[in-house]
């Protein structure tokens, strides 16, 4: 999966989130550019972001979780991760 | 000479972990507030951090937290467990939270919005609990975190009981913070992952934003410095 499948992905999941269609991602986006990205809405992404890509983020890895591309980031490793061999 | 080496080795390992930790969190943020309000919540919001905390707009008291992270809190796993409900407030109009009754915790809820479909709302709360309960127990294991107890109404011989309660489930650190005029902002080691913060008063009960700032500042970093310098307070001395 590569980092554009990846924000391809993580676009409907902001959308829904922000209940903005407009909304367009990329990875330097952090909380401070999109109006109403609160501790809520950040539970709200993580849980949506797990369901989507079947993966189950770690306390830590949440915690270091700034930007959008840092989404991306642990979304390739945790689903890479996953993958079977 | 082994024993030497092997006590430099520690050392280089725990000056690695504190590196990966100071990269990971902002310093405010490696605290998690536990209650007893949502004081410590509201310091971490006026300092400009907004960590995905459990306890951090919750009521609780130490005796029942005690009991409950002992037992790795498996009622708020369980929406039979918890149920959402409009609670009044000292001030302003009530609002929707969630209530653990086993443990006679509150949690502030989201806002309804005004949402007419109250059963998606309870469902999505207990989730979010749920997501938050993993995530602190995750915490509790990872022992990166400065735990902070408000202790507004319990006394300090309840601290050493929650301290055990958190360490079932790993090297966690306990802060219990209360209030003292003469030693505003100090911080004291008590032993084996506890620590005793003072602030010069705490917040009042019907406006839990209005903190002792400064204080609050010096005591947590007090404790990151403690923390730093004894490697979790417990969990090893070679730092």
């Amino acid at each position: 999966m590569t980092a554009d499948d990846i924000l391809a992905r993580l676009t409907p999941i902001f959308r829904t989130t922000f209940d903005d269609e407009s909304l367009t991602l990329h990875p330097a986006m952090a909380a401070r550019d999109v109006e109403g990205w609160d501790s809520a809405k950040m539970v709200t992404i993580i849980l949506a972001v797990e369901d989507e890509f079947s993966i189950r983020m770690r306390s830590r890895d949440i915690d270091a979780l700034r930007s959008v591309g840092d989404f991306v980031t642990l979304i390739g490793r945790l689903a890479s991760a996953s993958r079977p061999t | 000479m082994l024993q030497q080496l092997g006590k430099l080795a520690r050392a280089a390992r725990w000056k690695t972990e504190i590196a990966l930790i100071r990269r990971r969190y902002r310093w405010i943020e490696r605290f998690s507030a536990l209650g007893e309000n949502c004081e410590f919540g509201m310091v971490q919001r006026r300092l400009g951090a907004e960590p995905l905390d459990l306890f951090r707009f919750s009521c609780t008291r130490a005796g029942s937290l005690t009991s409950a992270v002992g037992e790795g809190l498996q009622d708020l796993y369980d929406p039979e467990k918890v149920d959402v409900r409009l609670m009044p407030r000292v001030k302003g109009p009530p609002v929707y939270c969630v209530h653990a009754p086993s443990y006679g915790f509150l949690f502030y809820a989201l806002e309804s919005g005004g949402r007419p479909d109250l059963e998606a709302f309870m469902t999505s709360e207990r989730r979010r609990l749920a997501f938050l309960t993993r995530k602190f127990m995750e915490d509790c294991e990872d022992g990166a975190k400065i735990f902070v107890f408000t202790a507004r109404h319990a006394p300090a011989e309840e601290a050493a009981p929650l301290r055990d309660a958190l360490r079932r489930h790993g090297p966690a650190t306990l802060l219990w913070v209360s209030a003292s005029s003469e030693k505003a902002g100090a911080v004291e080691a008590a032993g084996e992952g506890l620590l005793f913060g003072f602030v010069d008063r705490l917040a009042p009960e019907e406006q839990a934003n209005d903190v002792a700032l400064g204080a609050w500042k010096r005591v947590c970093h007090g404790a990151i410095g403690l923390w730093e310098q004894y490697g979790r307070l417990g969990g090893r001395h070679d730092g």
